[in-house]
């Protein structure tokens, strides 16, 4: 056992990704016996183990990786202050409208956006990994659509969609007609407008 | 919803004060920098942005536009941007035309028989308020913790490990391709032959056989004598084949692309097969 463990420490060290759990279990199964049962418990006396250290074990999309304390952060973030990269609004807003409406095509985003998508913030959301095209709607023109990766959650050290930030209840407003058929289950706010 | 100008709204806002004197117009020979425009333009993510803002900025309802007061006030945007010899996106002009339609609807008078009609400003409303939920949510997110700022990644080097060298297979077009170069080189060689040699496959696989026994690897060209003629080498070819088929050689190659080498593959009596 303790022997698994310490091979499933350097896997997650080593692989320079985060490893799911039936991975590491089928990695180490074609040689040595364990059973999925063996890995997470494996796991778990690894992060007890990490309980008087700096580095812990996080649990993401692609499964387990090995990172820093964030308590420690202010000291990596001296080491690593010049290789930040930075997001404009635009690619933030792009990148969320996905995340939240997926599947969705650039139309979709224009409309809310209310511009034209820039084709080099697609480009840089695929080569980073983090949307990618997953099916062609049916409508003229066959647009692409686009969905985010598991890369995205693990980025932002998510384990599913559902943990990102919840999206703003839209404000009903009662003192326009709006078209509300195609939302039913939008609540209705009680408290007066004007 | 007349232009009320004598209403406190707003005064017209000065770009900068210069000596204690408030600019509101651009001087005409005033040089701006390529760079500034750029911040400039970067500073709305697009019409519905720069409505929210104006929108915002004077805590007004979005649910109640002032839309005389909101359209001038975009207009007058609009008007500095072209002051500043800005190119324009298209989405820009095509707003400012919408909140001039709806201005120009909610001025006609309503009739009891349409009162239930959308208001002219729903479509708007409804538009600025989903922009606005995912303009929000996306800051939401641009603050969570994510790697490489604030999220760091532990690794350890793998040391000595290195990885195999995987092999990639030999398909059969490759030795087709290796095979035409060999043609070719022989083509360099050519020269007029009368004699009629008598050819064997069967006996060129034992010479082949004979040439690589023992050996380590042969290169696959070496197989070939160049100065045959293009019969010779086909049926030089067609060995190599059968003797793959019957599992007597193995072909081989370091690397994708790279030189094809032949070796023994079991070690055999070679003369049986004479």
């Amino acid at each position: 056992m303790n022997q698994i463990k310490n091979i499933i420490e350097a896997l997650l060290l080593s692989s320079g990704e985060p490893l799911s759990a039936d991975r590491i279990h089928k990695i180490i199964n074609s040689k040595e016996s364990c059973s999925k049962a063996d890995v997470l418990e494996a796991i778990d006396s690894l992060k007890i183990d990490y309980e008087n250290k700096e580095i812990e074990i996080s649990r993401v999309a692609s499964g387990f990786r090995v990172q820093a304390k964030s308590s420690i952060n202010y000291f990596l973030n001296i080491i690593y202050a010049e290789k930040r990269p930075r997001y404009s609004r635009a690619l933030m807003e792009t990148l969320s409208i996905i995340a939240y409406k997926q599947p969705v095509t650039r139309g979709d985003i224009e409309s809310i956006r209310g511009v034209s998508v820039s084709s080099s913030i697609m480009r840089t959301l695929t080569d980073r990994n983090w949307i990618k095209i997953v099916g062609y709607r049916d409508v003229p023109g066959k647009p692409a659509m686009f969905s985010t990766t598991n890369e995205f959650l693990d980025y932002f050290g998510l384990e599913k969609l559902s943990e990102l930030p919840d999206l703003p209840d839209i404000k009903e407003p009662q003192n326009l007609s709006l078209d509300l058929e195609t939302n039913e289950n939008r609540p209705v706010s009680s408290e007066q407008l004007n | 919803m007349d232009n009320s100008t004598d209403k406190p709204v707003q005064a017209e806002m000065p770009f900068a004060i210069v000596q204690g004197e408030h600019l509101t117009e651009l001087p005409k020979d005033l040089y701006i920098p390529p760079v500034a425009l750029q911040v400039f333009l970067e500073a709305f993510e697009g019409p519905l942005d720069l409505l929210l803002y104006l929108i915002r900025k004077q805590n007004l309802d979005v649910l109640d536009i002032p839309i005389a007061e909101i359209t001038e006030q975009y207009v007058d945007y609009i008007n500095l941007m072209k002051d500043l010899e800005l190119s324009l996106a298209g989405e820009y002009l095509l707003m400012a035309a919408m909140l001039a339609e709806i201005k120009s609807k909610m001025l006609l008078p309503i009739f009891e028989e349409i009162e239930e009609e959308d208001d002219p400003r729903a479509e708007l409303v409804r538009r600025l308020l989903e922009y606005e939920r995912y303009r929000s949510v996306s800051e939401e997110i641009d603050s969570l913790d994510r790697v490489e700022r604030d999220i760091y990644l532990s690794s350890a080097e793998t040391g000595n490990y290195q990885q195999p060298d995987i092999l990639p297979d030999i398909e059969l077009p490759d030795l087709v391709m290796a095979f035409q170069e060999v043609l070719k080189k022989a083509e360099m060689f050519s020269t007029l032959h009368f004699m009629k040699e008598p050819l064997s496959v069967k006996e060129r696989m034992s010479e082949i056989l004979e040439n690589i026994n023992g050996k380590d690897f042969v290169k696959f060209e070496q197989l070939f004598d160049l100065k045959e003629q293009k019969i010779g080498l086909v049926v030089t070819f067609l060995a190599i084949l059968e003797l793959m088929k019957e599992l007597l050689i193995e072909v081989v190659q370091a690397q994708e692309f790279g030189i094809i080498h032949v070796k023994m593959l079991v070690e055999k009596e070679i003369h049986e097969s004479n």
